[in-house]
């Protein structure tokens, strides 16, 4: 799909080149553009979703849609923007586009994520001609739906999952849609919130557009537009590049998703990666058809889950953007739970999105053994506590818990901390016990829980709580049922656990559930999955399991039992 | 004779800078002698000595001693830390490991990430609780107590530190496990609450055993620098500069030394806030850029940005710190190529060993020192800091590979180097003044750091400012502010409360007093301090209910002691809507920390005396490069024999030994009445 037989032809590109030193001082410039549109909505977003877990992007594009330059935030979210930005200029074309427009759009099924991520893009004029374009993405607290936060963990059809929004334009000439904001707000549930945070992302626009126009002054629009093309073109290049160092060939990986949370039956994430020349196929062909319940991947969130695991593969220090993702080509057959066809519901797609990325680092890691790295926890496990106080007001209670990551060629896996296509602060215990009726009791790292071989997978967390109301507990967890592999011959991570104790009777509670309700005093504990192993058990070193043992992140028995002939050695 | 002098030491990587005021002459003297990483204190005490070499300062002369160092930062970055244990809440030993869980680096999964500061097996439970409320819902279980207290006299540490869940509401067990501790063996001992009373369990922790663990490290330093000072026949009273730009009483410092994290830096910023009121302006962009690094930080209205999110290698500390912004760009930074193509410079950097290669130190990458000699803003006959001479020549080899690469002249590559750098800083103070909603024309940039009033006007031109500040002494102005701090104790205690609810004004003034016994009771039992006066100010930290963050506001006692709390909500909104370009008044407020700053006045020597100058003209010539002009005669000054008044149009060079100013052509220099170099920069046309 491209827009660019709709762009008017507006700057004389082609003749344009640019020097190393120009393109250096404009990409500086231009990063610094989208870092300063993420501090501005940073500055000004009211929800806590934006503020404390800093869940948004921006980036600036050039007029056909690509990805040139991004802030540094999450990686699920950039390498999808384009993607919903060409959607909207196939649907809007840019010539139609006028200084004070701005476009949103939060349709999974028009290149966008879930209903919860807007996207807003705005064109960059200078005179009358539009020289790039800024855009936006923040997770939003609440866009209606049939669930608090727009989380639905039943929901079967994407239109009881919140109000969508298909690519539309919401400000024209700087005046707010008169029909658009009263209409969104009125079906939401937290309005000035989620109004004031999409106001932030408005505000944000301009900004951008405000220091691209500065650059286009100082250097000349000619010069920008040239070196938004070079530092596609440089990106391009260089993932080429690390594309050929994959031998010719396929590689193959598997994984299973423990099921949708209504119809229990386990769903496979196939892929096979074949590099041609200097181009990589991922394949995911293979792989369950789409999901009753809520958990399937729009396209723009499989491509963007492969691009971010292809890049951690293979060239981490790249300038990530467009031209990087460009040499990667990802098939999904439609109607397959990583491209659903509509009304699929998907808010929970990252139960799919991690897995498609750690499976495709699993197949490139049999193909580079130097760069292999086990699948890490691969879930972002929710888990929501609601209640009513005295006063009838809702108080909700969002943690998301990650866990170990996979072990790395030469390296353990990390312990217990945010891994892959997200990147999430958890919530200090001091602040939750003031806000919600609850009293952590443990928040540790799982011993034993990282899987085996000779590199570990890193711990899985494990906290337990005491609840001091009665209240309702929904949770999204995966990996329950079928573990993180392990790798090369490493061991699996541990599953994930949810059990509730009540009156000293112990329930395990399925991964997914929707509304369990809990009596004052019960104890919930969640335990998180650990990072598969890498490597066989045998090739463990014996230092650093002995360190393990010190340490007590390996138990003794476990020791006994993984490596009996070190753990035998170093107990003499 | 009369103990007169005023002395401000300052101690860096690589040079210990001491700077001396006599109270009764005004005389004004500055010394550069190397710092000696193994033994710092006698790097101190060699300061001295030249002072007494070369000026003829005798060590029974001072008065008072003011002192910065970077001895706790580097300490904590290169993980030299002392063996140090942690005692938790039972449950929670792990949080320490876990943190934030989240990440600073997005796409690399291959980073090796350094262990926490604690080893797990060094990390003790003890069975207590204390809830949100600051009730006791678990006492201190004797036998757990006493069991950790005989697993840590079988543990080979020299420090301990206590953080238990909601101390800072309720620090009773703190208390009772630290007696016992205290009580056993000889360990330094920290518990949280006498250091950070803020929620955030993660961040009082790392905080707190930060502090435990440079406790025998700032101990050794400061009794081998008293013992030093003593035998040498000093009885000046030593003060340190920490974070919050306030200094400290060596008693203090011992028990709080990760207060002194930013000790170096921020003395820097300190001086600029001084500036800024001796020339009337209040909005300064304070630019620090040394050999590896370019600081940053602002002043507004006249008072640095004061922060409690300091974080240092990762690892965060709550207290209050001067915001100090750090850009991978200095004089040592390495230019190369990237896989793509691209030319990048930085963030690897030469340093000061080997250096740029310009200083014949076996350094063979190209620098941003070594594209500025060839651009002949720096010259080879003029050695950097009085000690070092620069050879051209070297420099010249070590740009020609990557000249060839991007198909340069070697005096374009050396222009493009600069410009790339000059780019990314410029990026890096755009950035930083969003984050506040500030527009850089409202601004000064203050240049210092040796390698700052090099790049100031060009960075200056870039952001659309129009006067850049470059102070007497750029590459000593740190060592300078140490002489104008105050001793400045922040006390600060976490409790929420909601706008609205009843007795409000009783509840925060009961939090006040509390406060207020703390500042007396530290005042009190430092003999350093006892028998001066202090003052006190209040504020708290305020957000609508469900925010993450805060906002300081400063309060009234007598509003409160009226009963009234609307002036300080009022006052929230306000500098919320300031801050963040927003505010709510329908929305619940929530105070979270209530705060207490104790400033003891210290005396000052004089500062602002300008020594009379015979006002020489250009010295000579010399041909440098120019952007957009290329290679043309500029005016080389001498900056001591300027005197005040003096203008010059650029292009023209001013040396002086411990920096050099570029004036470009669009630039006209002035000195104006206190000695400051004042660059007028001509707008550009693009700006």
């Amino acid at each position: 799909m491209t827009a660019g037989t709709n762009v008017r032809p507006t700057i004389e590109t082609a003749a344009v080149t640019i020097d190393p030193i120009s393109l250096e001082v404009i990409r500086h410039g231009l990063v610094a553009t989208a870092e300063q549109m993420a501090t501005s909505i940073e500055r000004s977003a009211h929800s806590q979703v934006i503020r404390e877990m800093l869940d948004y992007s921006t980036a600036v594009f050039d007029v056909e849609g690509g990805i040139v330059a991004q802030s540094t935030r999450i990686p699920m979210h950039l390498n999808s923007m384009t993607r919903a930005l060409r959607t909207m200029l196939a649907r809007f074309p840019l010539i139609g586009w006028r200084k004070g427009d701005v476009y949103a759009t939060n349709d999974p099924y028009s290149g966008g994520q879930h209903l919860p991520d807007i996207q807003t893009f705005a064109a960059v004029f200078v005179g009358d001609e539009a020289i790039a374009i800024t855009g936006t993405l923040g997770h939003h607290l609440d866009v209606g739906g049939r669930g608090a936060a727009s989380y639905g963990a039943d929901a079967t059809e994407i239109y009881q999952e919140g109000f969508r929004i298909p690519p539309t334009r919401i400000v024209t000439g700087g005046v707010p849609n008169e029909v658009f904001f009263p209409l969104f707000e009125a079906n939401i549930r937290v309005p000035q919130k989620t109004v004031s945070d999409l106001r932030a992302q408005i505000a944000a626009l301009s900004i951008g557009a405000g220091e691209v126009v500065r650059l286009a002054r100082r250097y000349g629009a000619p010069t920008v537009a040239a070196a938004t093309r070079e530092l596609i073109a440089g990106s391009e290049r260089r993932m080429q590049a690390a594309i050929a160092t994959v031998p010719e060939g396929v590689y193959e990986a598997e994984d299973i998703v423990d099921g949708d949370g209504l119809d229990d039956e386990p769903l496979h994430v196939r892929v096979a990666v074949e590099r041609r020349g200097d181009t990589l196929h991922v394949d995911f062909t293979g792989t369950a058809a789409q999901t009753r319940g809520p958990i399937n991947c729009p396209i723009a969130s499989t491509e963007s889950a492969v691009y971010y695991a292809v890049t951690a593969i293979l060239d981490p220090g790249i300038a990530p953007n467009h031209g990087s993702y460009l040499p990667v080509k990802v098939v999904a057959p439609y109607g397959s739970a990583l491209n659903p066809r509509p009304p699929a519901p998907v808010v929970g797609r990252n139960v799919f999105t991690h897995r498609v990325a750690t499976v495709v680092m699993a197949a490139l890691g049999k193909a580079l053994p130097d760069r292999a790295i086990a699948p890490y926890y691969g879930n972002s496990n929710v888990y929501i506590l609601s209640a009513y106080d005295d006063a009838g007001r809702a108080n909700v209670q969002f943690e998301i818990e990650v866990g170990g990551w996979g072990a790395r060629r030469g390296l353990d896996g990390p312990d217990c901390l945010s891994a892959g296509i997200h990147n999430l602060a958890n919530n200090p215990i001091e602040l939750v016990e003031n806000e919600f009726p609850l009293r952590v009791l443990t928040y540790a790292l799982r011993p034993d829980s990282g899987g085996v071989g000779r590199f570990r997978g890193g711990l899985g967390a494990e906290r337990s709580f005491e609840v001091l109301v009665d209240c309702e507990l929904s949770t999204q967890f995966d990996h329950v049922k079928y573990p993180p592999p392990g790798l090369n011959g490493g061991g699996p991570g541990a599953a994930a656990r949810i059990l509730v104790e009540r009156d000293g009777v112990v329930d395990e509670l399925p991964g997914k559930s929707g509304g369990r309700r809990l009596q004052k005093g019960d104890r919930v504990t969640v335990l998180t999955q650990g990072g598969g192993g890498l490597g066989p058990a045998g090739e463990r070193d014996a230092d650093a399991l002995a360190h393990d043992l010190l340490t007590g992140k390996v138990s003794a028995e476990a020791a006994t039992a993984a490596y009996p002939q070190l753990a035998a050695r170093l107990g003499s | 004779m009369s103990a007169s002098w005023y002395i401000g030491v300052d101690i860096g990587g690589t040079f210990t800078d001491v700077v001396a005021v006599d109270a009764e002459s005004g005389a004004l003297h500055h010394l550069k002698v190397p710092s000696s990483r193994s033994d710092p204190a006698a790097g101190f005490v060699h300061g001295l000595e030249a002072l007494d070499a070369e000026i003829g300062v005798r060590p029974n002369e001072l008065r008072l001693l003011l002192h910065g160092t970077t001895l706790a930062t580097n300490a904590i970055i290169e993980r030299r830390l002392a063996p140090t244990a942690l005692v938790t809440t039972e449950g929670f030993r792990d949080v320490l490991e876990i943190g934030r869980h989240w990440r600073a680096e997005l796409y690399d999964p291959f980073l090796e990430y350094p262990g926490p500061l604690v080893s797990r097996e060094l990390r003790f439970e003890v069975r207590e609780r204390i809830d949100a409320a600051g009730a006791v819902v678990e006492p201190v279980q004797g036998e757990s107590a006493a069991a950790v207290v005989r697993a840590l006299e079988d543990a080979n540490v020299e420090s301990v530190a206590v953080v238990f869940l909601h101390s800072y509401r309720n620090p009773a067990h703190e208390e009772e496990v630290v007696a016992q501790l205290r009580a056993t063996n000889g360990w330094y001992v920290c518990a949280s609450a006498e250091l950070s009373r803020e929620l955030r369990e993660y961040e009082r922790t790392s905080t707190t055993v930060l502090n435990a663990a440079l406790m025998p490290l700032i101990d050794s330093y400061l009794t081998r620098l008293e013992t030093g000072l003593e035998a040498a026949g000093s009885t000046a009273s030593l003060f340190v500069t920490q974070s919050n730009g306030g200094a400290l009483t060596p008693a203090a410092a011992r028990a709080r030394p990760v207060t002194l994290a930013l000790s170096g830096p921020v003395a820097g910023v300190v001086a600029c806030s001084r500036l800024g009121r001796t020339v009337g302006r209040g909005n300064l962009i304070c630019f620090d850029m040394g050999g590896t690094s370019a600081d940053v930080s602002i002043i507004s209205d006249f008072e640095p940005r004061v922060s409690s999110e300091l974080t240092i290698g990762e690892l965060p500390m709550r207290l209050p710190a001067v915001h100090v912004h750090s850009i991978g760009a200095g004089g040592g930074s390495i230019a190369s190529r990237d896989a793509g193509g691209a030319l990048r410079v930085g963030p690897q950097s030469a340093g000061s060993e080997p250096g740029p290669a310009c200083y014949g130190r076996g350094g063979t990458a190209p620098t941003v020192t070594d594209c500025q000699l060839l651009l002949g803003r720096l010259t080879a006959q003029f050695p950097l800091a009085g000690r070092l001479g620069l050879d051209r020549e070297l420099a010249s080899t070590a740009l020609e590979p990557l000249a060839d690469e991007l198909e340069l002249s070697i005096d374009d590559a050396a222009a493009g180097v600069i410009e790339v750098v000059n780019a990314a800083m410029e990026g890096a103070v755009r950035v930083a003044l969003r984050s506040r909603g500030d527009d850089p024309r409202d601004f000064a940039l203050v240049a210092f750091g040796g390698a700052g009033p090099l790049h100031a006007a060009e960075l200056a031109r870039r952001l659309s400012i129009d006067t850049v500040i470059v102070p007497p002494h750029p590459g000593t102005l740190s060592a300078l502010g140490l002489l104008t701090a105050d001793v400045r104790l922040d006390f600060a205690m976490s409790e929420l409360h909601r706008n609205g609810e009843p007795e409000l004004a009783t509840a925060l003034l009961t939090a006040y007093d509390s406060l207020a016994a703390q500042a007396e009771s530290e005042v009190s039992g430092d003999e350093q301090l006892r028998s001066r006066t202090y003052s006190s100010t209040h504020s708290c930290d305020v957000r609508y209910r469900g925010q993450a963050y805060e906002v300081n506001v400063p309060v009234e006692l007598e509003h409160l002691r009226a009963g009234a709390t609307e002036a300080l909500f009022e006052g929230f909104h306000q500098l919320h809507y300031q801050a963040y370009g927003f505010s709510s008044p329908e929305d619940e407020c929530e105070v979270v920390t209530m705060r207490l700053v104790a400033t003891v006045v210290i005396e000052k020597p004089p500062l602002d005396q300008v020594p009379s100058r015979h006002g020489g003209g250009a010295s000579s010539t010399r041909s440098v490069f120019v952007p957009g002009e290329g290679f043309v005669d500029a005016a080389i000054y001498e900056r001591s024999d300027l005197a005040p008044g003096a203008a010059m149009r650029g292009p023209a060079v001013i040396h002086q030994a411990d920096s050099t100013t570029l004036v470009p052509s669009y630039a006209e220099a002035t000195l104006d009445p206190f000695s400051n170099l004042l660059l007028s920069i001509d707008a550009a046309t693009d700006a």
